[in-house]
């Protein structure tokens, strides 16, 4: 089963394993993905899309161009600060947290624990 | 290009952000470097260069959802960066003429471009006194009290004097000084004649008259050492009959203390050393033509008392060899300038001499205490000149060696600051052309960059390169400044401007080199910030548009800053002068010093009027 970008619980799969591909969940989760991976080192936006496809095997079938709006907004909300450099010859743009960004990544984790917590309680009821 | 359908993607992705070009560049360039890692990685790991480009393209999500996430989260920064682009082109010419306008100190060039203190020009022909008249808002009258001299009323015909006596027929002052002045170039017996009716109590019109026809009846030899002579016998008698009249009316009033006064209030001149120069000029243009008369009349008179002596006519001798004891003390009372002193000196010294001559002992003792006056004078020791060229400022350096005055370096200390302070008014102006010179080259650049249609546009420094930049631009450049200024040992301020040129030189450059610099920095940083948008080579309207708010910065800083120190710290020493600054007649407070030194020892000597 996977919840697709209308919403809906539809099944889906791929090589054997269940993935999350709904856009709006993965909408929901992403602040709390990126403000962990960037509270590790300043990264650029495909290294993050590398780093959750490594650690999660693939599970989030993210739309890759959907990290970047993500990543605006949290740099205009003062969460992140930008900076570009020249790596190897090519422009590329770094994100790292702000003061603000580093004090919220320990809530945001917890949020998500707490939320995945009671969606598992409440999907294992039965 | 568009074949590419990694630039087909980008395009469709940022298409909604094309109202703000450095935005739109921005995007693209980051989903580029994602989208080609991306390619890359799949080529990598075995996939054609096409087939990997398309399916990074396919992975990367649908174009259109994207192009309205990307407006949606920039949205807010789209809207700021659009207000201060606006402000940034409404606000930019005002900021640009105001700049310039404050850069440089107008009233400073335009005094020292038209002031004949600089130049050659016939003071009376200066273009100056439209100038200050300018500035100071003066009537035509108060620029008549201002700027009339003797060369201006030389082009005067009989009747425009008239003119000029009936603007001003409640002003005796000035009424005495236009007297004056018809002492000087062709004589105009007539009108003083009728000066003399205006104001029948003062023996002054007659004087001037008395002065003229002794001029005329006496004949100056061609050659130093040789005696004046009467030349004309009847003009000498007649000359003479005039003085009496003269001297017989009951005051002998001049005005050129007064006049000077009466100038330096009306002009009001700023405490600053523009205002100083213009104070100058005005009391440059204040002529003493009588002083002339007085010293004929002196000469006059005693060769009269000779003439009449050989004839037998002893009694009536007496009388014109004492004529200098009405005369001078006139002279010395109203006097308020070095030279009036050294005129009355030198009738006295020739009057003792005179009277030696003719081995007139009483007269030569009497006159001998008062001739020694300004000998003495001459004598006394006066200030080191080395020690003034090697600490004085301009002024100091120009008008104090030869008067003389007690002075220490530390005396000197406002002069030489001041003199320094010119030199950075100069440079001030230096970096005004260079600026503006650059903005006008840039700016046409933009704008022929414009008219060709190519994309030029504006790119906006960040929040956090605010700071950096304020530290760099403003904070360095102050804390230069000061450091230049403040600690002699480092710009060698205790010595004058002429006898520290290599460091003043040095220092010069350095101060030329900032904008210079700044400017190469700035250009390095766009290039630097178009290569991350994608464009290794800047065009050139690209470089000159974003060049164009930092010269603007650049302008503001020089001029509405550190034009506006200048300003302040010359009054702050002109406040500390003693020499030159707050004269109430106008040349130096030095100059009124050495007068009244002398006019008081004069006056120990002289009979009382």
């Amino acid at each position: 089963m996977y919840i697709s970008s209308k919403g809906a619980f539809e099944p889906g799969k791929q090589e054997g394993k269940t993935m999350i591909r709904n856009s709006e969940l993965m909408k929901g989760i992403a602040p709390a993905v990126i403000l962990k991976l960037l509270s590790e080192r300043a990264m650029y936006g495909y290294e993050i899309i590398r780093l959750v496809n490594e650690r999660t095997n693939g599970e989030f079938q993210w739309k890759e161009g959907a990290l970047y709006p993500c990543l605006h907004k949290m740099e205009n909300e003062g969460l992140l600060a930008s900076e570009w450099r020249i790596v190897e010859g090519k422009p590329r743009k770094y994100y790292a947290l702000t003061g603000t960004g580093k004090e919220l990544v320990e809530e945001k984790v917890n949020e998500s624990r707490t939320f995945c917590t009671a969606l598992n309680q409440l999907l294992c009821f039965e | 290009m568009e074949n590419d359908p990694i630039e087909a993607k980008l395009t469709e992705c940022t298409r909604m952000l094309a109202d703000d070009p450095e935005l739109q560049r921005e995007n693209r360039a980051e989903l580029r470097s994602h989208l080609l890692a991306a390619r890359d990685a799949l080529t990598a790991e075995g996939q054609g260069e096409a087939e990997a480009a398309e399916t990074a393209c396919r992975r990367f999500g649908d174009g259109e959802e994207l192009a309205q996430a990307l407006l949606q989260a920039d949205l807010p920064r789209l809207k700021l960066r659009a207000k201060i682009r606006l402000f940034v082109r409404l606000a930019f010419l005002p900021l640009l003429l105001a700049a310039a306008y404050l850069t440089v100190d107008w009233r400073f060039f335009l005094t020292s471009f038209n002031s004949s203190l600089f130049t050659d020009r016939d003071p009376a022909k200066n273009r100056l006194a439209g100038v200050i008249g300018k500035y100071h808002n003066f009537t035509p009258q108060e620029l008549e009290i201002l700027f009339l001299n003797s060369g201006e009323i030389g082009r005067y015909s009989p009747g425009q004097i008239r003119e000029l006596l009936k603007r001003h027929e409640d002003d005796p002052v000035f009424r005495r000084y236009i007297c004056s002045l018809l002492a000087s170039g062709e004589p105009k017996p007539e009108l003083l004649a009728e000066l003399s009716t205006l104001e029948p109590e003062n023996g002054y019109a007659d004087l001037l008259a008395a002065g003229i026809q002794a001029r005329q009846a006496l004949k100056f030899p061609a050659r130093k050492g040789k005696q004046v002579a009467i030349q004309d016998r009847d003009k000498m008698k007649r000359a003479m009959e005039r003085l009496d009249v003269s001297l017989k009316k009951p005051y002998l009033r001049r005005c050129s203390r007064e006049i000077a006064e009466r100038r330096m209030r009306l002009l009001d001149a700023a405490p600053d050393i523009c205002g100083y120069m213009e104070q100058l000029e005005v009391a440059c243009a204040q002529s003493l033509p009588d002083l002339i008369v007085f010293r004929d009349l002196c000469t006059a008179s005693v060769l009269w008392g000779e003439q009449l002596e050989k004839e037998g006519r002893k009694a009536e001798a007496a009388r014109y060899y004492d004529a200098w004891k009405k005369l001078l003390p006139t002279l010395n009372d109203s006097s308020f300038t070095l030279i009036e002193q050294l005129v009355v000196g030198t009738c006295l010294k020739q009057l003792h001499q005179a009277a030696v001559r003719r081995g007139d002992r009483a007269r030569a003792a009497e006159l001998e205490a008062p001739a020694a006056v300004l000998k003495n004078w001459r004598k006394a020791p006066g200030a080191d000149t080395q020690m003034i060229l090697r600490h004085g400022g301009f002024f100091t350096s120009m008008l104090l060696p030869p008067l003389r005055c007690r002075i220490t370096p530390e005396d000197l200390k406002p002069d030489r600051q001041i003199s320094y302070l010119m030199l950075e008014t100069c440079l001030c102006a230096v970096i005004w052309a260079a600026l503006t010179l650059g903005i006008l080259f840039h700016g046409t650049a933009a704008l022929v960059s414009r008219l060709r249609k190519n994309q030029v546009f504006l790119l906006l420094p960040k929040m956090g390169e605010i700071g950096k930049d304020v530290l760099l631009y403003l904070l360095l450049p102050l804390a230069l400044y000061l450091l230049l200024t403040r600690i002699d040992w480092i710009a060698g301020r205790e010595y004058a401007v002429m006898a520290n040129g290599v460091r003043t030189a040095v220092l010069a450059v350095v101060f030329l080199l900032i904008p210079i610099l700044f400017a190469g920095m700035e250009k390095r940083r766009i290039r630097k910030r178009m290569r991350t948008l994608g464009t290794e080579r800047v065009p050139r309207g690209q470089m000159g548009l974003n060049l164009l708010p930092v010269l603007l910065i650049a302008l503001i800083v020089f001029g509405g800053f550190m034009r506006l120190w200048i300003a302040k710290e010359q009054r702050y020493w002109i406040a500390r002068d003693r020499f030159f600054y707050g004269s109430p007649v106008g040349f130096s407070c030095a100059e009124d010093d050495n007068n009244r030194l002398l006019k008081e020892q004069h006056a120990r000597f002289l009979p009382a009027k």
